[in-house]
């Protein structure tokens, strides 16, 4: 397991590992299988240990993981004891919900995030091919499935504002058959989780039609508008509150989004049905879950390519055992990647790390609808899309070999697999982010 | 020089190579009379084997004046020196050439193949060099790929072709991956001033848009450095006529503009008192071109450039011999701030230019321009001279890596800010805004925990428990 892998790599030796023994005997018993070496598998028994003794409400149990943990943790040392001090902050978090008692402090453990300018962000997307490997692979697919189109119609669900689409214009710019009118839809809400921005939507898109412009690509890019939640709402953590999703699916329609017959129609779902709510709840339609109803919708639209490219990481359980498991053994990878890329005193690392650490406070901090980070594993999205009556697309061979050139230009420990038709980003060989391609199952056509 | 008419000069005995690559001790000379170089490693018999130490070989000024002890690398030039103390000074000519021996250097370093004798090197610069190369600290960093030297020219050479595939933005970050530049450039602020100038104002109104973006970039001066380059970008019109068109994005309005000028300007031109007094008070002023005071300086040059570009407001004295101080400005402005800020000068040619190459071109911008006055004016010529020195001196520490690679990054930033330019913040911040792609730095183990203010209570119990926040020996993450 991946686990036992990282056993080896990095270990941190107790000063005086005797005087553990002489805590109670519950966390001793837990800490004898990895005494003398606080690794990575350590670490994780003991936020496992954590959560059952905030579980169980033993506060005194709690009390001395957490000192044991805090001590192991630093958000300056190596990557697993960076990603510890998150998580520890994460389950104090949410133990100040659950004991309040306790411990007296401000629940909103995080770093108050500096929003980034448009030129940082352009810079943080391409730092590490988190998000690239998404861009590269998209781009590529939804080229090749436009040829031909004089017009192309894009609905943008992402999350990382537009970032996107300054290499699809350059490529639609040297089409062969000349540029299409290429037109671009951005909902005006999206989920509250970083990367943030200091700019409006406004101004991102003022640029990017200028940018258009400059590429000499007509363009044009509207913003779907979601009605705004009442300020009463605003009272509940508004976490992704399935609101805003219905809201917005009320917009999904030819008619307010303007949909034209000769327009190729891109649906570009990228780092978003993780957000989306996927409990069966009365409120949404069809008693389906908000995600699935996504789906439905989008599906009707009748596009000529659904992009989705997610997380591939499994975190819809409700239990907090696995998540945290789950989690660790997960982020642990974008943590290991800006260690090799960031020195240790970066400003720029400790934010990054500060945005995982606002998702890992959210997977662990809080339950049902405000825990909004919900990844779904690619395996698992596979299944859904085919049971909501999409088709997958494979990918062509100039795809793989455009994101093979990109994952070379970056150093070594980045690598691609192909699953079938997923594209996975792996890191040292394990699995970080997937990226499929799906039209409706109606359409016959292979791209 | 060789001395035997024996061997003249057949175009067959004079091949690429030497005649012979294992020399007969019995063979008088080289087979030719032509100075040329031998391969490494074949010297002349006859030459004078000549071993230094390592420490008299690496010896940077081995000529030292006797009287202030100053070292010079070659005897001509502590020669030259003497002549200040009024020593009798004689510079050595090749005269007698049928007595001079040719002398070969080894390596000093016992383990190398040109420590032999008969391998031995046949000069003293190219074994410097070869002891530096093979055994030597590489002390030289390429800026852009990371690659070390450790010779000085070597790496000069390769900066000079290094990344030539690469992608500069106009704001002058460098990125070496096509979709970064792009993603980059869409966003960037740069092309959003440049649409407001191409789009908003029609050519002949250029003068505003101009107008617009100097003010605007006289408010940047005061907080940063973005503002320079599209300083220069004003600059343009000064250097249009005399660069290289490399730029595609260059509007052709500008060389409309130097008519307009020129038909103007002309006649006061001729008229050369009129730079003369002016220039010698600018130039008088050692402050407008010291790089160490350089915002008061852009300021001024900033508001002469005001002036400068609207000759059609009416000729004053101010404003030509302003335009006269803005060339050379904006030449020592782009001689300061080399590399990335310089694409303006030469788009199509590699960034960086040597200070002489840039000399060279003020001096026929001078010449076509009917601006001879002001090029040969020699106090000028002096001041940009200094300039250029000045940034020569300036860009060598920042490339100077410290042999510990744990400080290096340290040392590397430690330098830049020593340089004090603002260039070399503005790279620095380019370089190192953290995004040190492929260096790896995993540094030293990490200081003691952190301690949240809401584990305070935590703390209290450690140290009552007599443990304090331990030190860690931990590895890189290896898979």
């Amino acid at each position: 397991m991946k686990a036992e892998q990282r056993a080896n790599s990095s270990s941190m030796s107790l000063q005086n590992p005797s005087l553990l023994n002489t805590t109670q005997s519950s966390i001793s018993g837990a800490l004898k299988e990895c005494l003398g070496s606080l690794d990575g598998a350590c670490i994780e028994k003991l936020l496992l240990h954590f959560a059952s003794a905030l579980e169980s409400k033993d506060v005194t149990s709690a009390q001395q993981v957490m000192w044991v943990l805090n001590n192991v943790a630093s958000s300056i040392g190596d990557p697993n004891q960076r990603l510890a001090s998150w998580f520890l902050k994460a389950l104090i978090s949410r133990a100040s919900m659950v004991c309040p008692t306790t411990i007296s402090f401000d629940g909103r453990g995080v770093l108050q995030r500096r929003p980034m300018t448009v030129t940082e962000l352009a810079g943080y997307v391409d730092l590490i091919p988190w998000h690239r490997f998404g861009f590269c692979a998209s781009n590529s697919a939804i080229f090749k499935a436009t040829q031909g189109f004089p017009r192309v119609h894009i609905l943008d669900f992402s999350i990382t504002h537009c970032m996107q689409w300054p290499t699809l214009i350059d490529a639609l710019a040297k089409r062969s058959e000349g540029p299409p009118s290429l037109r671009i839809s951005v909902p005006s809400w999206r989920p509250p989780v970083p990367p943030l921005l200091n700019v409006s939507n406004e101004e991102v898109c003022q640029r990017l039609t200028n940018f258009a412009k400059f590429k000499d690509v007509p363009f044009e890019i509207n913003v779907i508008e979601v009605p705004q939640i009442s300020p009463m709402d605003a009272s509940i953590q508004q976490l992704g509150s399935s609101n805003h999703y219905d809201l917005l699916l009320s917009q999904l329609n030819p008619s307010t989004l303007k949909l034209r017959d000769d327009e190729a129609l891109v649906i570009n779902c990228q780092n978003w049905l993780r957000y989306m709510p996927d409990e069966l709840t009365g409120s949404t339609l069809h008693g389906t879950s908000c995600r699935d109803a996504f789906l439905d919708t989008i599906k009707d639209l009748s596009p000529c390519i659904v992009m989705v490219v997610d997380e591939d990481c499994d975190l819809g359980t409700s239990s907090l055992a696995s998540r945290i498991t789950t989690c660790f053994n997960y982020l642990w990878i974008p943590f290991d990647a800006f260690e090799t890329f960031l020195p240790k005193n970066s400003p720029q690392r400790t934010e990054y790390e500060a945005d995982i650490g606002h998702k890992i406070e959210n997977i662990i901090g809080f339950e049902d609808i405000q825990r909004i980070e919900r990844m779904e594993s690619g395996t698992k999205l596979s299944k859904r899309m085919a049971n909501r009556g999409f088709q997958s697309v494979l990918f062509c061979e100039e795809t793989v070999k455009e994101v093979k050139i990109l994952l070379d230009e970056h150093a070594s420990g980045w690598g691609m697999k192909k699953d079938d038709d997923m594209l996975v980003l792996t890191w040292k060989g394990h699995n970080s982010i997937y990226a499929t391609a799906w039209v409706p199952c109606s359409f016959g056509v292979e791209y | 020089m060789m001395s035997d008419d024996v061997f003249s000069l057949p175009s067959k005995v004079f091949p690429q190579q030497p005649a012979e690559p294992n020399p007969n001790p019995n063979l008088n000379g080289n087979p030719t009379s032509k100075k040329r170089r031998n391969l490494p490693g074949t010297p002349d018999p006859d030459a004078e084997v000549i071993a230094l130490s390592p420490k008299t070989l690496m010896a940077t000024n081995r000529f030292i004046c006797e009287i202030c002890k100053k070292g010079f690398q070659r005897d001509q030039n502590l020669q030259l020196h003497r002549r200040g103390h009024n020593l009798p000074w004689k510079l050595k000519q090749r005269a007698n050439k049928d007595q001079i021996k040719k002398k070969v250097y080894i390596c000093p370093e016992k383990t190398c193949v040109h420590h032999d004798p008969s391998r031995a090197l046949g000069d003293l610069t190219g074994v410097k060099k070869h002891f530096s190369r093979k055994h030597g600290e590489k002390k030289w960093k390429c800026e852009k790929c990371s690659k070390k030297y450790a010779v000085q020219s070597d790496w000069k050479a390769h900066s000079k072709t290094c990344g030539s595939r690469e992608y500069k933005c106009d704001c002058g970050t460098l990125f070496s991956r096509k979709d970064s530049f792009i993603t980059h450039r869409a966003f960037c602020d740069a092309l959003a001033e440049e649409s407001a100038r191409s789009f908003g104002a029609n050519n002949l109104n250029f003068r505003n848009d101009l107008n617009g973006n100097l003010t605007n970039h006289q408010q940047n001066l005061d907080h940063g450095f973005s503002g320079i380059p599209l300083l220069g970008a004003g600059f343009r019109p000064d250097f249009t006529g005399m660069a290289p068109a490399g730029n595609s994005d260059q509007k052709p309005r500008l060389s409309l503009w130097l008519d307009q000028g020129n038909s103007q300007l002309n006649p006061i031109y001729a008229n050369s008192n009129l730079f003369m007094p002016n220039m010698m008070q600018m130039s008088s002023n050692n402050n407008v071109f010291d790089s160490s005071n350089q915002f008061p300086w852009l300021e001024r040059t900033a508001a002469s450039a005001n002036l400068s570009l609207f000759p059609p407001q009416g000729l004053k004295e101010e404003a030509v011999s302003s335009k006269g101080l803005t060339m050379a400005a904006a030449v020592s402005l782009s001689s300061l701030y080399s590399d990335n800020q310089n694409l303006h000068l030469n788009s199509s040619a590699s960034a960086s230019m040597s200070a002489t190459a840039l000399l060279q071109k003020a001096a026929q911008m001078g010449s076509t321009k009917s601006n001879q006055t002001f090029f040969n004016n020699p106090i000028n010529r002096s001041e940009l001279h200094q300039v250029f020195k000045q940034q020569a001196l300036e860009n060598s520490p920042p490339n100077f890596v410290s042999s510990t690679s744990t400080t290096s990054i340290d040392g590397l930033d430690q330098s830049m800010q020593r340089s004090g330019t603002v260039e070399n913040q503005q790279a620095s911040a380019n370089l190192h805004s953290g995004f040190r792609d492929f260096l790896g730095m995993g540094g030293e183990g990490g200081a003691n925990s952190f301690l949240p203010p809401e584990l305070a209570k935590f703390a209290s119990m450690s140290s009552a428990m007599g443990l304090s926040p331990f030190s860690r020996n931990h590895q890189h993450t290896t898979l």
